[in-house]
């Protein structure tokens, strides 16, 4: 029977990927300024997806240190351009939907009475929750879709059938790795409940954790591997 | 699968411009759209959307301007709320309605005074039961508001249950 050695180091998984960037010493400077040049419209959006690029390479290159904050603009481009599109594309879908219900909200001829009290019981109902799990179910597709985005480069990224097929493929790495993106994202929103200035700190330290879970997914399941 | 080698994953300088600034000029332009299609479709359609609602035999006094209409519908029952404002005197439109509510398919079945001006109700004589609240009110620049509240049954030649005027009472 085979006995498990103690002394041997404990590999990277999903739940260090809260905790590692405090490894580095001066991880607070860097994730406050990191966030700072975050909040510029699109070039901070940029600088950093290639931050948190960067600090996955680290963890690739077996050092877990969280990169000094900068411009990371040609490491970010890609991964950027395609959250970019699909973002839009999202956006459109979603507000798109919210005007035409208010349309039709003031409009209840366009549709005519019975048509009209359906939809408002139960068509709104069942966008709200569609919505809510389908906004859910997206965080399966993200660390997969930005793992393909950056391997595969920014136009081929944008093909959803790639992540969507490694999501089928490893269904627990990406179950794990959406609920620490999930997870990301709430830390990253936390702050703005504190006055929004608390953004600074909150919204570099989810990027890190994103970091750490696209890491750990992209070696487990090495989609990403060259 | 294809993946490009970790180091050669950099953007060219030029690629960096290009997403930069394409991306800046679809979000220019989607927020134009956006405010575009809010002002000249969704605004006018919630601020007029009732307008069909108001039925083509009701009088209005000439020359004023439709300023809302919203409409609501539920059991056969058409609620509708609309409002207009004329240079005309308070006095003048009050008497304008006055004497059209109470003549062809409307009676008058009320009024009372109201912030300075007059309270009409008003109901059908034939058809589809209608009833209806009308208020003249003056303005500060001399001329007048007026406001129209107005249920109306769509099924039959009798009152829908519930489809009455919840405004001020006759006097």
């Amino acid at each position: 029977m085979a006995t498990l050695d103690p002394s041997a180091p404990r590999p990277f998984g999903y739940g260090d990927a809260i905790t590692w960037p405090f490894h580095t010493s001066d991880w607070f400077g860097r994730v406050v300024l990191m966030s700072l040049i975050a909040l510029i419209p699109f070039v901070g959006s940029m600088a950093i997806a290639g931050w948190v690029l960067t600090a996955a390479d680290n963890l690739h290159n077996g050092a877990a240190t969280v990169p000094p904050a900068g411009f990371y603009l040609r490491r970010g481009a890609r991964l950027f351009f395609v959250a970019y599109v699909w973002g839009l594309l999202a956006a459109v879908l979603v507000y798109g939907s919210f005007f035409g219900f208010f349309f039709v909200f003031a409009n209840p001829n366009a549709v005519g009475s019975a048509p009209f009290a359906l939809l408002f019981s139960f068509g709104w109902f069942a966008f709200v929750f569609g919505f809510a799990l389908a906004t859910h179910l997206a965080f399966l597709f993200i660390v997969p879709g930005a793992v393909e985005a950056d391997a595969r480069g920014a136009l081929r990224g944008l093909n959803p059938v790639h992540a969507i097929a490694d999501v089928f493929r490893h269904p627990k790495d990406s179950l794990l790795a959406a609920l620490i993106a999930y997870l990301a994202w709430i830390v990253a929103s936390l702050g703005s409940a504190f006055c929004y200035i608390g953004i600074l700190l909150t919204f570099g330290y989810g990027a890190l954790v994103f970091a750490g879970a696209l890491y750990v997914y992209e070696r487990n399941t090495e989609i990403g591997a060259a | 699968m294809n993946a490009t080698p970790r180091s050669a994953r950099l953007s060219t300088p030029g690629e960096v411009v290009a997403i930069l600034v394409g991306s800046g000029v679809i979000s220019v332009l989607t927020l134009a759209a956006i405010i575009a299609l809010f002002l000249t479709v969704l605004i006018p359609s919630f601020v007029f959307g009732g307008r069909e609602q108001i039925p083509s035999d009701l009088p209005v006094y000439p020359g004023a301007h439709l300023d809302s209409a919203f409409a609501s519908g539920f059991g056969g029952c058409t609620e509708v709320s609309a409002s207009w404002s004329t240079p005309g005197s308070s006095d003048d439109v009050a008497s304008f309605y006055r004497a059209q509510l109470n003549t062809g398919p409307w009676a008058l079945t009320g009024t009372s005074p109201a912030r300075g001006g007059l309270d009409l109700l008003f109901t059908s004589t034939s058809g589809p039961h209608r009833e209806g609240d009308i208020t003249v009110t003056r303005t500060a620049g001399g001329g007048s508001f007026i406001s129209l509240e107005l249920a109306k049954s769509s099924t039959s030649q009798t009152a829908v249950a519930g489809c009455h005027v919840m405004a001020g009472q006759p006097s």
